[in-house]
């Protein structure tokens, strides 16, 4: 057998290993409901700050709490513990992701992403900064 | 609806604008039908095709020129009217910035690209000799295709419309989200009109440096691309190597710079925390890199040793099918969710795919030389492409694509038995080009594993409904949470690989290498690196895991190896020195991320978290993030810190953080101050900037991470002088929470727990009394319990008075915790409160922070230079070789 299609064999055999441990340790986007499910496994959450209620963050007491309620996609709504600082300008955000698991009734978060409107586009409601008078 | 005549608008010149992107257009166009027919020789009579392609190129040049330079005169003049200019910029910013405002901006980035595109196609045009019509049909082609990106057209099919590109001339009243809104009927609604402005955080040098390096990488990979399509299309499948290598050679040092810049940038100005996050956005542009390093290796063995030729052919087609694979990825929105950083969908998603296939699929159609083949190949890709067009993607479409990328796959297969240069010798273990070939291959893997990881969210996207596919990359499938440790999973062990290459590589001579010198060579080699291994293992216990040591050693030998090599063989003869430079700044990226990014020490910890009174996990305990008081002195790592005070420049708020050390009395030092910034901006969010103090041997990166908005605004109040001064808060008191509660419900505050009891009437309800008359006396029963277990009891009163209420807050002074009864509502047996919890002035007066030490930082930014210069080095060689 040619030297080439030993290294070719090798190559693909590495690359098939490339994607089963890509795949099998891959993330999921999940509903609150599904990690509720699945207590203790790892998802990725996507929904909205719900702003009506209480954002709770005292560094005085752990620097690193950060407890907040988020709505998810379905509309369900869960208790978050995130582990570390309020995010700057955290309230203004549109959309939140988080990364973590359910804990009994609270959600553990470990890393959280947030799109804020005015950083990446342009709605009409930015518009207010004109002055029109 | 146009009928109001809009005052002070300079129409004149987005219709120049649109008109040069035509003629940009037009000119890329006739440049890739001249540029075709030159290099078929059709013959026009009088006509010379040649000319046409000379003369489409420099027209082609100038239009995009003119489009550049009409936008930054726009700029300049502050022509709100151009949604482009209103969107970047405004009449605050500096001049210093036009540029960075320029390419802010995907249509900017995309004339960016283009730019530099016809400035490579400039110096093509004297310097590509034979190869100059095949070469430039390719890149008038890409020139074509990146136009339409900026074109701004709307194509209405029978089935769909198809919207082509973003336009930058577009008017900001007639822009999809403005041209709704009432300010556009008034006539004269510029003259109060400001741009939205620049992004503050992006008002830096590197926003002005970093930009056009990268977009130059970019551009210049379509070099070799070209080449290589060049050398399929004529069937000379050697030749186009030779002068292509020095363009290869630039493309991986400016690619190189463009990427390192990035993760300096993101090092020095923007909190990531690091040099390098694995962030989709940096991916996309390694993958292409990596791929092209392997490529030009390769191109190297094949000038010397006439060997793996096929492996360069692949790997330097694939590099610039990556780049337009990244832009897909990065620009389209598909990886939606999963990173903050991709830019904004603009709705070209469509077209970016387009084009990404389309360039995979030119060379499959070049190489089939068989004419009926071809033309059955082309038909059926039409065919493919139509019913997209009209059934959009759904499951079959993607299935059709997914049996003809198999059948491209067996027509390659098939014209590379066919035509290909077949029976090479295979080169021995003992020659540099079987390591080198070895090289390449890991820097293909190291490239593969990082885009599938990269790309799960975007595979989901398209096979997540296919049957048989659907179970390997399910619709919600992303990249893990943890993906810097599958990364390190396997890049570590890839870079030990590519870094003992490195070192074993240059000792053996093209061809066969004798044992016993290559034995004597390396010697002196290993020698030094076990001293250093071992010195390295004695003063630190950083490299106790094995994966870590063995980078260590590899990375290690790799540097002196090389150095052995310049010193011994090439004598530092510049002209020869180029890769062992590259290679030494290479290993010593590879030892300086190892060593600052997988030791980097978080001193701001603090493990000893207040236990909470609600049952925490165990992660809450450990935390990374230092509370500091102002005034207070607290130990953080080996330094004690004090936050002493803050000062305002524009939107910066700078806070001064003391480090002291102990002096051999064990009195305290002050060492340094560092000043990490808060940059407050009301449009585009509030950035923490971080401040970094410098060592030889590491660095101590801070950033805040939490400010309280209150202190924000009082310390912008005081900076401004036109502001009033705020008043003395006399509410001392901030609400901590607002419910609905009903008897027996538990309420927690951080630090507190609250029970409520249920209410006391205190007074008799008098029957005979008009109900409106009446007066109800409430008294709330509330239980505070503290974490030292204490209890108190507080009792807030409410009055319903005439149908209205009356409160009566109580406050316990113990807690600092007020309750408010606001109403009640006797049907769902609820009572609405809020509770205060006592602000202490002085105890808000306080700033959060990160800091973190890297280690051996500055070998990586030293590596960095080695690196970038050793590849020019290379580039310059080739070029004067060639000659």
């Amino acid at each position: 057998m040619k030297k080439s299609y030993i290294f070719l064999f090798a190559i693909l055999a590495v690359a098939v290993g490339i994607i089963y441990w890509s795949v099998s340790n891959a993330g999921a986007f999940a509903s609150f409901a599904e990690a509720r499910k699945a207590e203790g496994k790892e998802f990725q959450v996507a929904g909205v700050l719900n702003k009506d209620k209480d954002m709770i963050y005292d560094p005085t007491v752990n620097t690193d709490l950060f407890t907040f309620y988020m709505i998810d996609k379905e509309g369900n709504e869960q208790k978050v513990n995130y582990k570390g600082s309020k995010p700057q300008d955290f309230e203004k955000s549109e959309e939140v992701v988080i990364h973590g698991k359910m804990d009994g009734d609270v959600f553990v978060a470990h890393k959280i992403l947030m799109k804020c409107p005015s950083k990446y586009n342009d709605t009409g409601s930015e518009y207010k900064e004109v002055s029109m008078n | 609806m146009n009928d109001i005549q809009y005052i002070g608008e300079w129409l004149w010149a987005g219709q120049l604008g649109n008109a040069l992107i035509a003629l940009a257009f037009a000119s890329a166009l006739l440049g890739v039908f001249s540029w075709f027919y030159t290099e078929k020789n059709v013959s026009g009579g009088w006509f010379s095709w040649q000319k046409a392609g000379l003369f489409s190129f420099w027209v082609h040049t100038l239009s995009i020129v003119g489009i550049i330079g009409l936008i930054l005169f726009l700029l300049f003049n502050h022509r709100f009217e151009y949604h482009y200019v209103w969107q970047h910029s405004n009449k605050a910013m500096q001049m210093k910035y036009i540029l960075s405002c320029l390419w802010e901006g995907q249509e900017g980035s995309f004339l960016l690209w283009m730019f530099w595109h016809v400035v490579l196609g400039a110096v093509l045009v004297f310097t590509a000799g034979k190869w100059r019509a095949p070469v430039m049909f390719v890149i008038m082609l890409v020139q074509l295709f990146l136009v339409s990106m900026i074109a701004g057209v709307v194509i209405e099919l029978p089935f769909v419309d198809f919207k082509l590109g973003a336009n930058p001339f577009i008017l900001l009243r007639e822009h999809e989200t403005m041209r709704n809104m009432p300010f556009v009927r008034l006539p004269e609604y510029l003259s109060k009109l400001d741009g939205r402005g620049l992004n503050p955080l992006l008002q830096n040098y590197w926003m002005t440096i970093h930009p056009p390096t990268l977009f130059l990488g970019f551009a210049s990979t379509v070099i070799p691309f070209a080449f290589a399509l060049a050398g399929l299309w004529r069937r000379q499948f050697n030749e186009w190597i030779q002068p292509a290598l020095p363009w290869t050679f630039f493309s991986v040092m400016i690619l190189g710079l463009g990427i390192l810049m990035g993760g300096a940038w993101a090092y020095e100005a923007l909190s990531f925390g690091g040099f390098w996050a694995w962030d989709p956005v940096e991916n996309a542009s390694l993958v292409p890199w990596l791929t092209l390093v392997g490529g030009a290796h390769l191109m190297l063995v094949f000038r010397n040793k006439g060997t793996s030729l096929l492996w360069a052919f692949i790997l330097i087609l694939l590099s610039f099918i990556l780049i337009l694979y990244s832009t897909f990825l990065t620009r389209s929105g598909v990886l939606g969710e999963s990173s903050v950083h991709a830019f904004t969908d603009l709705g070209m998603s469509g077209q970016l795919l387009f084009y990404l296939l389309f360039f995979a699929w030119l060379p499959i159609v070049i190489f089939t030389y068989n004419k009926k083949l071809r033309n059955n190949y082309v038909l059926l890709t039409v065919c493919l492409f139509a019913l997209t067009v009209i059934l959009g993607f759904n499951v079959y479409v993607t299935i059709g694509y997914l049996v003809f990328a198999g059948f491209s796959i067996f027509l390659l297969v098939l014209n590379f038995r066919k035509y290909f240069p077949q029976g090479e010798k295979e080169d021995g273990f003992s020659s540099r080009e079987f390591w080198m070939f070895m090289g390449a291959l890991v820097l293909l893997l190291s490239a593969f594993q990082i885009i599938v990881e990269t790309s799960l969210p975007a595979f989901g996207k398209a096979f997540g409904e296919v049957p048989g596919l659907k179970e390997l990359f399910p619709k919600n499938i992303t990249s893990s949470s943890e993906v810097i440790e599958i990364y390190n999973a396997w890049q570590i062990p890839f870079a030990v690989l590519i870094a003992l290459l490195m070192g074993v590589g240059q000792f053996f001579r093209y061809r066969e290498t004798p044992m016993k010198q290559w034995l004597k060579d390396m010697l002196i080699s290993v020698l030094f690196t076990v001293l250093v291994c071992i010195l390295a293992l004695s003063l630190t216990d950083m490299f106790s895991r094995p994966f870590y040591f063995l980078l260590l050693f590899t990375s290690v030998f790799a540097i002196s190896s090389n150095f052995h090599y310049l010193a011994a063989f090439v004598k530092f003869k510049w002209r020869f020195a180029g890769p062992s430079v590259a290679h030494i700044g290479f290993a010593l990226i590879l030892l300086g991320s190892l060593v600052s990014a997988g030791h980097k020490k978080i001193i701001s910890e603090n493990k000893s978290g207040v236990v909470n009174l609600e049952a925490l996990n165990e992660e809450f305990k450990n935390n990374e993030n230092i509370l500091l008081h102002k005034g207070d002195t607290v130990p953080m790592g080996e330094y004690m810190v004090t936050y002493r005070k803050d000062s305002v420049d524009g939107i910066n708020l700078y806070f001064a953080v003391d480090y002291f050390t102990k002096n051999e009395a064990g009195a305290l030092e002050k060492a340094f101050t560092l000043f990490p910034v808060l940059q407050t901006n009301p449009r585009f969010g509030n950035v923490a900037e971080p401040s970094t103090r410098h060592f030889i041997g590491s660095d101590i990166y801070t950033h805040l991470t939490y400010v309280e908005p209150e202190k924000i605004t009082k310390l912008l109040a005081e900076a401004d002088p036109n502001s009033p001064k705020p008043e003395e808060m006399t509410d001392q008191f901030k609400e901590i929470m607002h419910h609905e509660i009903e008897d027996g419900d538990t309420m927690y505050t951080l630090n507190s727990f609250i029970v409520f009891n249920g209410l006391k009437s205190l007074s008799k309800i008098d029957t005979t009394v008009a109900s409106d008359k009446l007066r109800l006396d409430l008294q709330g029963l509330f239980v505070i319990g503290d974490t030292k277990g204490n209890r108190y009891n507080l009792n807030p009163g409410l009055a319903i008075v005439n149908n209205a209420y009356e409160s009566y807050p109580a406050l316990n002074e113990e807690t600092g915790v007020k309750i408010e009864l606001l109403s009640i509502n006797p049907e769902a047996r609820k009572v609405e409160v809020s509770v205060m919890q006592k602000v202490d002035a002085a105890a808000n007066d306080f700033i959060i922070m990160k800091a973190i030490v890297f280690p051996g930082i500055n070998l990586l930014w030293i590596g960095c230079i080695l690196m970038v210069l050793g590849s020019g080095m290379a580039a310059i060689a080739r070029i004067k070789k060639k000659h």
